[in-house]
């Protein structure tokens, strides 16, 4: 049972190896059959989520990499949807873990045989900008750390950190078994891991890990970050909240929408088999795009985007984590993040709220409560 | 005259009357449901709220298995029902014949105002000269003599007040329909019937004799509860705010005088309202929330009667969180004083005389017989109690010493809403079980035939548009109309005739309709709540499936009378265009055939689970009857006497040797239930035996009644002297002379004994009854016997009030104490010493007696729990079985096809819990009889395919009729319990639940055709 465990920089070993050698000792000694982590992959030099059985190809696992190339919380689900047995570490970003939470609610996966290993996080860069930024080198992890450690400005040649990542108040994964401290470490010395859980606590010492203790200077570093970013998320959200006062705005925001779909399929939290947009609900006669223009004198194509973006806003409000792969990937360069935040902070706020904070805690729209509302209830 | 067949006649249809219309008419009988008042409801349609969270939820009546039998929409506005025949404004004249082939003759009193032809313009009101009282809102404004009797009715026709109308003929000159006559008279109407069921309700107290006391009827702002009740709602004369009558000042602060013209000798009322102590805090809260906290609230009471279930809690709540006071006081006068406050003089619990100042008095006035209720007896044969109320039999609620006649509701005397449909339920079952001994039986309905196979067909709307004698001719504009119509390219054709609810133009229709490809039918008349069973024939005849015919009200636009030129034409476009949209797209729908095993299982084999099983057997089905202990009887067999006289241990006998001699009945003795599968119609239960033996059985519906269990003390020295007894125990010992008279010279009894405290927050009921019982046996058996009743509220409801007022005549003392200061009892010398702080002398009072008994209560069986788990019910937070609604369904879970009764549901007596239990017995045979129940056709289903099994649909189904299979990987929807409400379509994101005919593109076009724009397409 190891509360708190030490990987340190000795040898030449940096924490990166420490870490491969951390997850290759879990599956070595049957603590799980494998690991899902980020890895940067072989034959192209990104980094992609994947599924680890073998701890022999461990060599190109890099979690510290300042990307997500895609929410990962999906993919949890698909690994854990089904009663397989198989005993799996998740090792993955707040952003990521929060959603499958969610998921985990709507019994689209479980947390059963799950060591849930959480990443403290800086924030990452959009997927272009990493790549050009780190040019399938490894070498820009630990100077993007560096720099972070020395107070620096993430942005660098026209690059910045995602736009999602500077609004959000959850850089430390919460509900996790063992977490991954980097706030108040110097990665260049080496990095703490915290067992969380009890199930976490005997992980690490199964592992054989060295013991280590709370790393100083983590909660101040980690006020520091929350103050500049819940800063940034106020201003963030009233600016979209001025832009979108009435149906104009809104309008204005999503005029451009090109109907692709990218955001849901990017939604960690979209978990329909088949979007209502896709089925044949939305399947217009020809003659009925006709009728619409008659009716309007004009008829902008495609039809359905503001309805498309507010039927899911009406479904994931309370849900959206604000990982921003929705604005990441949207190729008409819509704020859909910025503007799903703005409104699920408000949905979140009256319900009280927080998707990801427990799995315990039931979906608003899944319980009545008899006083709930009673301003909008018949009689008041 | 014309003679009319029906089962049964009920008489009164406020809510006790139409819960036992709407059960026998579920049951297949005929009922002819009447009432002497132009509208239905009783006193209910002037009661916006009800307890506990002062909602209406009269609708929850309604049948839910084969649910489009009935109307579906607001019971305050109307009722339909197909074996039922609604006679309002009539009564019963003469009855003559036998029990089994009554002749009654009705007297239909003429409204004046023909219903057909009425359009509600209110055009006769606006040059009536005569203004009067209006007695919906109890005097507190004013109506002509040509009115609405209540408002929110459908039709809302008017109608003619005969005593006040001159006859000065000026609104038949003014209507534009002709619909007035004021010359028209009463008619007439033979009808024969088996039964009868007599649900007239009972009339309110008038305070006028207390006018020198309160001030009734001399200070505007005294006034009854009734009256209170119309000024807290929105529809009331001050539209809910709370306003004093004299100067329309806001109230700030509101007395209610409890027991006004009830418990009071000098006025030969000794009984009690039952109700009063429960409305009067609703009042109060009422009173709070409409103020935000603002108005002061007290109660003036004698005892807080608040016995049924969940009601102390809600006292205490009343109290606690929204601050109600409640003063336990004898209240002498309410003198007016200058500022236009009332000064209530009372006495409080010390004996001393306190003043304090209200804006409003609220006199609770209980209850008194109808006027008319004696005259109507003595016709059937049916004796009346002392007090002038129908008095039942023995330990039924429901019989009358006429076998063909049975009562519910307050004509026994004033019920809340639960009791009366407790009752009510329980005289359908009464009077089905009579009917059968008579060889009536209910009939079976059918599904209509369709026809037409329209499925793959293009659709073909017919629309027919009626312009309802000329009313609607020149408000709408029909040329433009047609031609919108018959623009759409899925129109057949547009027919315009006059009076389409006339059986010559149907006919007409009909046969025009037919020469067209037709496949779908929309018409434009008039109030479709109350035409379109008849419309909808006109769909039948043309062989159409029902989801592809619809009504839509066109005669109301005409005079909404607000909106310019053009207003209503634009309005029928929208309503006609939207339900041509949903017409068009809709696909027929069949019902759903769910079979139904024909058993009953019941759960308890006390006096409730075997009157349920007698019930169920009697009609003809089979029962089991499980109980968990070695013999039938539960706590039956520890009850030997009963306040009010018949004999509980003959009434175990018999009951155990009928239920023994009965073959339909299967007894499985020293057997529990195990856990239980399936739905309404289709159970399966595991049973295991002493042996540990299981079996599976497969039922249609189940009951339980499990009863409860004696609460153990563990206070007041119980279990360390031979001279503490609980009451039941006392009760034993009386009963077997086990008692010499010198232990029975002084004699403490203390109520509440562990109740209504922090640890069980709730009133067992039939502790004080067993108190005074036991106290009278006492007397019987020492005359010279010292008793003293140590007490919070005596709660002797109804007329067990005169027991009360028999014991105190009779010298037993009766002292109250308050919880923050209960009595304490040592042991001196093997006698319990009793010291109790006495409220009068104000000091501390001891006394040594030869028994002590302690009033212990009742709590639920410790096996609930399991239970409830085991067949998928929940609990109340004192661990009770939770029905569905509190007051509407008092039987029913929210599963369908599972009911309760007695004990199980809450603490209440042997008559009560045989009246449940019938009831119960009543709703499970309205499946029984049934050799397979339909869904109706707008109900739920998945498309499996796109389904991700989340389960926020099984989460949100209020009814219950979600689940998942998990050996299939999919969602189940249980036809015959889905009501359709759609709850599980919102929740679902991706559509994969979804309701028949309500599919998400049909309603995307209505949504559009009533916006007139492709807005919602942007």
């Amino acid at each position: 049972m190891l509360e708190y465990a030490r990987i340190e920089k000795k040898d030449g070993v940096d924490v990166l190896e420490g870490l491969r050698a951390f997850l290759a000792s879990l599956m070595e000694n049957q603590v799980v059959e494998a690991v899902m982590v980020p890895t940067r992959l072989p034959y192209k030099k990104v980094i992609m989520q994947t599924l680890i059985r073998d701890p022999a190809k461990l060599n190109g696992v890099d979690p510290l990499a300042p990307v997500v190339p895609t929410n990962s919380a999906r993919f949890a689900a698909q690994l854990t949807h089904d009663e397989t047995g198989r005993s799996l570490a998740l090792v993955m970003r707040p952003c990521e873990i929060r959603p499958f939470v969610e998921l985990v609610k709507l019994k689209q996966g479980r947390l059963d045989n799950v060591l849930m290993i959480g990443m403290d996080c800086l924030g990452r860069y959009e997927n272009d900008d990493f790549l050009s930024l780190d040019k399938g080198e490894t070498s820009f992890t630990m100077d993007f750390y560096r720099s972070m450690r020395d107070g620096k400005a993430a942005a660098r040649n026209n690059a910045d950190l995602a736009e999602a990542c500077k609004a959000c108040e959850h850089p430390v994964a919460e509900g996790v078994d063992i977490r991954v401290c980097i706030f108040g470490e110097d990665l260049d010395k080496g990095l703490t891991l915290e067992g969380v859980t009890q199930k976490g606590k005997q992980a690490l010492s199964k592992a054989g890990m060295a013991e280590g203790q709370r790393p100083g200077g983590r909660e101040q570093a980690i006020q520091t970050l929350l103050r500049e970013r819940t800063s940034f998320r106020d201003a963030w959200l009233k600016e979209m909240r001025e832009r979108t006062r009435d149906l104009e705005g809104l309008m204005d925001v999503l005029g451009n929408c090109i109907n692709c779909y990218n955001c849901r399929v990017a939604c960690p939290v979209c978990y329909c088999r088949e979007c209502v947009f896709v089925t044949d609900t939305f399947q217009h006669d020809s003659e009925q795009f006709f009728r619409w223009a008659e009716k309007r004198g004009m008829l902008k194509l495609p039809t359905d985007t503001i309805f498309y973006h507010l039927t899911r806003m009406q479904h994931m409000s309370t849900l959206c984590v604000g990982c921003g792969q929705c604005t990441s990937v949207c190729p008409s360069d819509i704020p859909v993040s910025q503007l799903f935040r703005s409104v699920a902070e408000g949905t979140q706020r009256l319900f009280n709220y927080e998707p990801g904070r427990d799995v315990k805690e039931p979906i608003p729209l899944g319980v009545f409560y008899e006083k709930e509302f009673e301003e909008v209830a018949a009689g008041k | 005259m014309e003679m009319t067949q029906a089962s049964v006649l009920v008489v009164g249809a406020g809510i006790g009357g139409i819960r036992s219309a709407l059960d026998l008419g579920e049951l297949g009988h005929r009922v002819c449901l009447i009432d002497s008042s132009p509208a239905i409801g009783g006193i209910l349609a002037q009661l916006d709220y009800q307890f506990p969270n002062n909602h209406c939820g009269m609708c929850k009546m309604l049948p839910l298995v084969g649910r489009e039998r009935a109307s579906e929409f607001c019971m305050r506005k109307a009722l339909f029902h197909d074996n039922i025949e609604i006679m309002p404004f009539t009564e019963v004249k003469e009855v003559s014949g036998e029990p089994g082939a009554f002749q009654v003759t009705l007297l239909q009193k003429a409204r004046q105002v023909d219903v057909d032809r009425c359009m509600g313009c209110g055009k006769c009101v606006e040059v009536c000269p005569v203004v009067v009282p209006d007695e919906f809102n109890q005097g507190l404004s004013q109506r002509k003599a040509v009115y609405r009797p209540v408002p929110q009715n459908l039709p809302n026709t008017y109608i003619i007040d005969r005593e006040h109308c001159t006859k000065c003929g000026k609104c038949m000159i003014h209507c534009p329909t002709q619909a007035i006559d004021l010359f028209l008279i009463d008619t007439q109407k033979l009808i024969q019937v088996g039964a009868m069921v007599l649900a007239g309700g009972t009339g309110f107290f008038d305070p006028a004799p207390l006018r020198d006391l309160y001030g009734c009827g001399a200070h505007p702002n005294v006034m009854t509860s009734l009256q209170f009740e119309r000024i807290v709602s929105g529809v009331g004369p001050t539209q809910g705010r709370l306003l004093r009558p004299s100067d329309g000042r806001p109230i700030r602060s509101i007395a209610w005088i409890q027991c006004v013209g009830s418990r009071n000798l000098h006025l030969q009322r000794d009984y009690c309202s039952s109700i009063c102590c429960m409305f009067a805090l609703k009042e109060a809260v009422l009173a709070k929330e409409s103020s935000a906290g603002e108005v002061d609230t007290a109660v003036f009471y004698m005892d807080m009667r608040t016995y049924g279930k969940d009601f102390y809690r809600y006292q205490r709540w009343a109290q606690e969180e929204q601050g109600v006071r409640l003063i336990r006081s004898r209240v002498h006068t309410a003198v007016p004083l200058e500022d236009g406050t009332l000064s209530i003089r009372y006495v409080d619990e010390e004996g001393s005389i306190q003043e304090e100042a209200f804006d409003l008095v609220v006199l609770s006035t209980g209850q008194v017989p109808q006027p008319n209720l004696r005259g109507l007896m003595e016709k059937l044969g049916v004796s009346l109690n002392t007090a002038g109320f129908a008095a039942p039999q023995g330990f039924s609620q429901v019989r009358t010493d006429n076998p063909g006649v049975f009562v519910c509701g307050s004509v026994t005397g004033l019920k809340d809403i639960s009791e009366t449909l407790i009752q009510a339920g329980a005289a359908a079952a009464e009077t089905a079980t009579f009917l059968a001994s008579k060889g009536v039986v209910g009939s079976t309905e059918a599904i209509p035939e369709e026809k037409k196979d329209v499925a793959r067909a293009a659709p073909r709307v017919g629309i027919v548009l009626c312009k309802c004698m000329g009313s609607t001719e020149q408000s709408l504009d029909w040329a433009y109309l047609k031609g919108r119509l018959q623009g759409d390219r899925s129109v057949e054709t547009v027919l315009d005739v006059d009076q389409l609810c006339s059986e010559e133009v149907l006919d007409e229709v009909l046969r025009r309709l037919e020469a067209t490809q037709t496949n779908r039918l929309l018409m434009g008349a008039c109030l479709p709540y109350v035409y379109k069973r008849k419309l909808r024939g006109l769909g039948v005849r043309l062989g159409l499936n029902p989801v592809l015919v619809d009504v839509v009200d066109l005669r109301s636009l005409g005079f909404s009378g607000n909106g310019s030129e053009g207003q209503a034409t634009k309005e029928a476009e929208v309503l006609l265009g939207t339900a041509l949209e949903a017409l068009k797209r809709r696909d027929p729908l069949s019902v759903v055939s769910v079979p139904v095993t024909q058993r009953a299982l019941v759960v308890g084999g006390g006096i409730a689970g075997m009157t349920a099983a007698l019930t169920i057997s009697q009609t003809g089905f089979p029962v089991t009857l499980v109980e968990k202990d070695q013999g039938l009887g539960g706590r039956l067999r520890h009850i030997y006497h009963t306040l009010d006289g018949p004999d509980p241990h003959r009434l175990l006998a018999d009951v155990v040797k009928q239920v023994e001699d009965t073959p339909g009945i299967q007894i499985l003795t020293e057997t529990e239930v195990v856990e239980s599968k399936g739905s309404v119609g289709a159970f399966r239960t595991v049973l295991r035996d002493k042996d540990g033996k299981e079996r599976i059985l497969e039922h249609g519906v189940a009951i339980l009644a499990t009863g409860a269990a004696a609460a153990r003390p563990a206070q007041y020295c119980y279990g360390q002297s031979d001279r503490v007894f609980t009451q039941e125990e006392f009760e034993e010992l009386l009963a077997h002379f086990k008692l010499p008279k010198d232990r029975l010279k002084t004699v403490v009894m203390i109520q509440c004994v562990g109740s209504r405290d922090e640890q069980r927050p709730y009133c067992s009921r039939v502790c004080c009854s067993a108190a005074l019982k036991n106290a009278f046996k006492v007397l019987e058996w020492n005359k010279e016997a010292r008793i003293y009743v140590l007490y919070r509220d005596l709660m002797t409801y109804g007329f067990l009030e005169e027991h009360y007022t028999r014991a105190r005549a009779e010298g037993i003392r009766f002292i109250p104490y308050k919880p923050e200061r209960k009595p304490e009892v040592s042991l001196e010398q093997g006698l319990p010493l009793v010291r109790f702080q006495d409220p009068i002398l104000q000091r501390e009072v001891q006394i040594k007696a030869e028994a002590l008994v302690l009033s212990t209560g009742m709590v639920p069986p410790e096996d609930t729990e399991r239970l409830a788990a085991a067949l998928g019910l929940e609990r109340n937070q004192d661990g009770f079985l939770l029905e569905a609604d509190a007051k509407w369904r008092p039987v029913d879970f929210l599963k369908e096809g599972v009911f309760l009764c007695g004990t199980a549901h809450s603490p209440r007596s042997i008559a009560e819990s045989m009246a449940q239990a019938k009831s119960a017995a009543q709703r499970a045979l309205a499946i029984l009889r049934r050799q397979e129940i339909f869904s109706a056709r707008m109900v739920a289903d998945v498309k499996r395919s796109i389904c991700t099994l989340c389960e926020t649909c099984v989460a949100v189904c209020p009814y219950e009729a979600r689940r998942v299979d998990m050996e299939e990987g999919m969602i189940v929807v249980d036809m015959a319990a889905c009501q359709g409400c759609g709850a599980c379509a919102v929740a679902c994101p991706s559509g994969a639940a979804f309701v028949r005919g309500l599919e998400d593109k049909a309603t995307m076009a209505v949504i559009e055709a009533a916006l007139g724009d492709a807005f919602a397409h942007i």
